[in-house]
């Protein structure tokens, strides 16, 4: 009786090796490479161009409405930033002097920040303030509050801002609304009548003053670097780069 | 009682090899079909067992990628005894073991730093043929249930009914035949695709689907 159980139990542990019966499988390795894909349109010309030829520029400004649209589309969490460059990271490049004389008050250092951007729609996703959403100030103005407008500049312009620099979108850090999500300005659904948080429209204006000293010039922590009469710009021909970096949120 | 002691050794073995085919394709309880591997059935793949996905260009994020018809399965099902042989086919997924087993391997360092990895009900399958078969034939799928070895019935175990080839109708045909005299229900093609959306991070992923066949009594 003990045998017939015996074999009966390895007849059973056998079975389960069984191979006379209908079992197949086959496999599919499915890979997914997702590529950090940034892209930024730019559909509005590279150039513009500022000629103040008569006195009620000077003291009016010049404004370019919409002189730039930025398109986005990002993969993933992005920042979107402009910072002024040129030859020293601080002032603009001055390519020819109108000037024949020799005036110690004839200045042709003039500070990048001089030149203000406003953006359409506002910074949804950094540090209120630290954007170009605030209107530009009037050109009379008792007392401006220089830098709120001006182009955040350095001589290293692919180093992200602080977070104490402006952003167009997003913020350095990645906390919690340091960063734009991932997304398509061909997606994105606006809010009725808003841009997206994918579409931007740039404003720029430059503000010379008289004298023309850009008394809107300043540093993002609002300290002035407006000229300081008797100072004035040296009349000539000048230029920068203002250049607008997308980046993964970082 | 030493006697009885090697009885409960051999049924616990038993018990653990049974249970080494716990993944969701495991041995069937009746032989009444032929063998896939070493008798006269066949399951045949006849395209490759790499499907890969890049997304590279902001249009693939926006639209998405299918790649259609990159599995096709064959069969040929031959029965034993007469009357009896019925089977069932599905898919499951699997991530090779990573955790959490909800999320797609990783299989390199990530490109990136935000987003989210990539989980498991994110492929979508479509399974299809000429007679419409499948259990959801032509529609995408996903693996709702979002865990390791979640199963999506093919052709499910119909409980006893079985259904023989030729009505091409939609039913779902579980008996025996063959894809070479019954091309349009015994022929299996799957589309893959993948929409990531935007709030993935950027990487390399892996997952398989494993497809079986088995005999249901």
């Amino acid at each position: 009786m003990k045998k017939i159980i015996l074999i009966v139990s390895f007849l059973g542990f056998f079975s389960a090796f069984s191979f006379g019966q209908l079992i197949d499988e086959k496999n599919v390795t499915v890979t997914m490479d997702l590529q950090p894909v940034l892209q930024l349109h730019m559909t509005t010309s590279d150039q513009v161009d500022f000629v103040f030829d008569d006195i009620r520029e000077y003291y009016g400004g010049i404004i370019k409405y919409a002189a730039t649209i930025l398109k986005v589309s990002s993969s993933v969490s992005w920042d979107l930033y402009a910072v002024g460059t040129s030859q020293n990271g601080t002032t603009w490049d001055q390519q020819m002097s109108y000037s024949t004389v020799v005036n110690p008050n004839s200045v042709s250092a003039l500070p990048l920040s001089l030149l203000e951007l406003h953006q359409y729609e506002a910074n949804a996703f950094g540090l209120a303030g630290f954007d170009y959403s605030e209107l530009f100030q009037a050109a009379n103005v008792a007392i401006p509050v220089t830098g709120q407008n001006s182009i955040y500049n350095s001589a290293t312009p692919y180093t992200a801002p602080l977070a104490t620099d402006k952003y167009i979108q997003g913020s350095a850090g990645t906390g919690l609304l340091l960063g734009a999500p991932g997304g398509s300005y061909l997606t994105a659904v606006p809010a009725a009548g808003a841009f997206s948080n994918y579409y931007f429209t740039i404003d720029y204006r430059i503000l010379p003053g008289l004298p023309a000293t850009f008394p809107m010039a300043g540093t993002s922590a609002l300290v002035s670097e407006a000229l300081v009469p008797p100072q004035y710009a040296e009349p000539g021909v000048y230029t920068m780069n203002a250049k607008y970096i997308l980046l993964e949120d970082q | 009682m030493k006697f009885y002691g090697k009885i409960i050794l051999l049924l616990i073995v038993n018990l653990l090899a049974v249970n080494t085919f716990s993944q969701p394709c495991s041995n069937p309880t009746t032989s009444n079909c032929a063998d896939a591997i070493a008798g006269t059935s066949k399951f045949l793949m006849s395209t490759p067992g790499n499907v890969n996905f890049t997304f590279d260009d902001m249009q693939k994020y926006v639209s998405g990628i299918t790649n259609s018809g990159s599995t096709q399965l064959r069969l040929k099902v031959d029965e034993i005894i007469a009357g009896n042989c019925k089977w069932k086919l599905m898919m499951y997924i699997d991530n090779n073991g990573y955790l959490p087993t909800n999320e797609w391997e990783q299989v390199i360092t990530p490109y990136g730093l935000s987003g989210n990895n990539p989980e498991l009900n994110l492929i979508q399958v479509k399974v299809y043929n000429g007679c419409g078969t499948p259990l959801s034939s032509g529609i995408f799928q996903t693996f709702t249930n979002n865990v390791n070895y979640d199963i999506l019935d093919i052709i499910p175990d119909l409980l006893g009914v079985r259904n023989m080839p030729g009505s091409c109708d939609g039913t779902n045909i579980n008996g025996p035949g063959s894809y070479l005299t019954n091309y349009n229900e015994y022929n299996f093609n799957i589309d893959y695709r993948i929409l990531p959306g935007y709030a993935l991070k950027s990487g390399v992923y892996q997952i398989k689907i494993n497809f079986c066949l088995v005999e249901v009594p």
